[in-house]
């Protein structure tokens, strides 16, 4: 057997004394630094031939007993040397070559541990994959690998368990990625093919123009266009998405209006939206139908400078006592004392969705009876309508008012938020006038609004934009079931 | 524009009962000590939530040089004086002047219906008489009328004589508050506190069940505390409104 040892200042130059040695079939078995440069350790091919030969000669005519007696040795060798190619790895610059070796060794390894029989002959197979392997890959991949294989050894090397453990747990990591990516290929082919179909739909694709011109979310837009039957005209295609738009908009109307049926309400949302307003309409409403006994007020925001006083002014023009409640007790203590009223409305310090005293305010008007009823500005953005929804939600069913549609330069975002997040819309609001800028919520109105052409706006896309709405996996089967189309 | 709309709660204006004026009592029960600070904070209180108050005080009699209600239900033109802008707060002596008003009670007809007229530019009228005076003035009106317990030895037991009157002659159910003073409250004795006295009194010999409220002691800058405040509001809350008399005061 002729291994031989080379030495040079650069692994270049010794790889170059190894060819010169052995020839073009000559195979590296091992290299490492030096004090005065890289040596590099190599045979021939024909050297591991004649080996497995013999070996597996010996192999048919030795006893098992010897077999297994050798190949402890030649294990306890081989992870010696992978420890200290791993040692290696981030001087070599055949770090590609080295990681290779690396993982046959440990293969080989494994299956040693495994199973005694037929080790010799794996240990004597392994370095030609070794060695042969590097050449058939390409170099560009030696670079991305270089520094990846050392922690993987440094972990495997000592106990064989835990690198058999590893194993599912890389499969199932693995099949995971495959998932995911089969599901992104198949959301962007579908994404594909619907852009396809709405550029050769041009109906479809001008209602979607038209929708995402009103505000409506691009999901929201492709979830109804999804469905709408493909034989329809222009006309009935507006009239159908309005049609779907607006029975999935639910609102109050087969019911009382809310100041005759009465209840108790907490006026919750963020800040500016219009709590105390809208609190001061629906007292005058119901002090109007059933006299001012019959309203109870009660305020919470005692963070707000002048909150109180402002809803003191509204009760006192009212002859309704405006009441201050600092602490759950209170607030329980008042709603005995008000029990008798038909209404009772509860006005809330305005709270940003990330504001960390939200959480004690939602604590504190968790109460038997007592209804949330958020404040929604129907001119806000659709993120930030989403956003605030999400923080303000309740058990059951999610009642809202939607406020100051009059200054909504489009109702879209607010329309979409209230049914993608099935609220019930109680009313709208359109004014500062108390309380005669206050309106049931009706469906069809709102949704022809939204609907109306607006002026031109800078913010509205071009029909050649529509692709970019959809370069993002958009999570359309979040909604798609919730849709009565 | 601005013309039709003054601002924005104009509407609210066009209901007609805003400025009738509210009706609350208390019970003088011999013990001012306690119960004209406690008025005191109270009326500033209101006064300071934008009610203009009128105390009619039972507890002082008119007289020539100091006349008060019975002036007032007798001459007439005093209203002319005081209809153009009502003081934020005025204590008029009106133990005569209520007197006058019980008798026409007794005989049938509504008590408290000329002070509508008297006071309608004030937003609360205060009747601060003894319980017998306002057993015959208040029956049927649902106005829960103040009594008030201090730390004060005899307290306890004038207030009891005060709701045993009330809720027998006129079914009046008081509102129960305790004023409890700092020392007090940090007493070890704390739990036996006179207001627990008279709600046994009240459940063992009326077989009633008071509720109590306890009120911290004005403090001596006269600023009022937030259990006045919410005091305060509780007795507006509870407080019959001058219009409202009528439907109430004939069935």
């Amino acid at each position: 057997m002729n291994i031989q040892r080379f030495t040079a200042p650069t692994s270049r130059e010794a790889l170059a004394k190894a060819r010169l040695a052995f020839g073009d079939g000559t195979l590296i078995l091992s290299n490492r630094p030096t004090a005065t440069g890289v040596e590099v350790v190599a045979t021939a091919e024909d050297t591991l031939t004649s080996l497995d030969r013999s070996e597996s000669f010996a192999s048919r005519t030795k006893d098992q007993a010897p077999l297994r007696r050798q190949s402890t040795p030649v294990s306890a060798e081989s992870r010696a040397q992978v420890e200290d190619d791993a040692a290696q790895l981030s001087m070599s610059t055949l770090s590609f070559q080295d990681y290779v070796r690396e993982r046959m060794l440990r293969r080989r390894h494994e299956a040693l541990a495994g199973r005694a029989e037929g080790a010799a002959q794996e240990e004597v197979v392994a370095p030609r994959q070794v060695v042969e392997s590097p050449r058939a890959l390409p170099t560009p991949f030696e670079t991305r690998i270089q520094s990846k294989p050392a922690p993987v050894v440094r972990k495997a090397a000592p106990s064989p368990a835990p690198a058999q453990s590893q194993a599912p747990a890389m499969s199932q990591g693995i099949a995971d990625e495959l998932h995911a990516m089969k599901a992104m290929i198949e959301d962007r082919f579908n994404t594909l093919t619907w852009l396809g179909q709405a550029r050769q739909n041009p109906i479809q694709s001008n209602l979607m123009l038209k929708m995402i011109r009103a505000g409506y979310s691009p999901t929201l837009s492709r979830t109804i266009l999804e469905r709408m039957p493909e034989e329809m005209g222009a006309t009935e295609s507006v009239r159908w998405v309005m049609d779907i738009l607006e029975r999935n908009l639910k609102t109050d109307a087969a019911a009382r209006p809310i100041h005759e049926e009465g209840g108790t309400f907490a006026l919750v949302g963020a800040t500016g939206v219009g709590k105390t307003t809208t609190a001061a309409k629906l007292a005058g409403l119901c002090a109007r139908t059933h006299g001012p006994a019959s309203v109870g007020l009660i305020t919470l925001d005692t963070y707000r400078v002048g909150a109180h006083e402002q809803l003191r002014s509204y009760g006192r023009m009212l002859g309704v006592v405006a009441h201050l409640a600092h602490d759950r007790a209170a607030l329980q203590d008042l709603l005995g004392l008000l029990s008798n009223k038909k209404m009772i409305l509860i006005d809330t310090t305005g709270l940003a969705p990330s504001d960390p005293r939200k959480r004690d305010m939602l604590d504190l008007l968790d109460l038997p009876n007592v209804n949330r009823l958020l404040v929604l500005n129907a001119g806000g953005h659709g993120d930030t309508l989403d956003d605030v929804v999400s923080s303000f939600k309740s058990n059951g069913v999610q009642q809202a008012v939607l406020s100051k549609i009059d200054e909504a330069a489009k109702m879209g975002p607010a329309l979409d938020a209230t049914i993608r997040h099935q609220l019930l819309l109680r009313g709208v609001t359109m004014g500062q006038k108390v309380p005669e800028d206050w309106e049931q919520a009706d469906a069809a109105k709102l949704i022809r609004m939204s609907m109306r052409s607006p002026a031109k706006s800078a913010f509205d896309p071009k029909a050649a934009d529509l692709g970019f709405f959809f370069t993002q996996p958009a999570p359309s089967s979040t909604y798609a079931g919730r849709i009565d189309a | 524009m601005l013309e039709t709309c003054v601002n924005q709660g104009a509407g609210l204006l066009s209901l007609a009962t805003q400025t009738a004026p509210r009706v609350m009592a208390m019970a003088s029960h011999g013990n001012q000590q306690g119960e004209l600070p406690l008025l005191w904070s109270l009326c500033a209180t209101m006064v300071e939530c934008g009610h203009s108050v009128a105390v009619l005080d039972a507890t002082t009699m008119e007289s020539t040089d100091n006349p008060g209600l019975a002036q007032l239900l007798e001459d007439a033109y005093w209203r002319g004086d005081e209809s153009s802008e009502p003081l934020s707060w005025s204590v008029i002596p009106a133990a005569r002047g209520l007197r006058q008003l019980c008798n026409k009670s007794m005989s049938g007809n509504p008590a408290l219906e000329p002070l509508s007229g008297l006071f309608e530019n004030f937003g609360v009228i205060v009747i601060y008489a003894q319980a017998e005076v306002l057993s015959l003035l208040l029956p049927d009106t649902g106005i829960e009328p103040l009594l008030t317990v201090a730390p004060v030895k005899m307290s306890p037991v004038t207030a009891y004589q005060a709701l045993k009157k009330m809720l027998l002659n006129a079914k009046l159910r008081p509102t129960l508050a305790t004023i409890v003073s700092d020392t007090f409250s940090k007493s070890p004795m704390a739990s036996k506190s006179p207001d627990n006295n008279l709600q046994e009194c009240a459940m063992t010999f009326l077989g009633y069940r008071l509720d109590s409220l306890a009120v911290r002691a004005p403090q001596p800058d006269g600023r009022p505390s937030d259990d006045i405040h919410r005091l305060a509001l509780r007795l507006l809350e509870k407080a019959m409104p001058l219009n409202r008399y009528h439907s109430v005061g004939t069935h």
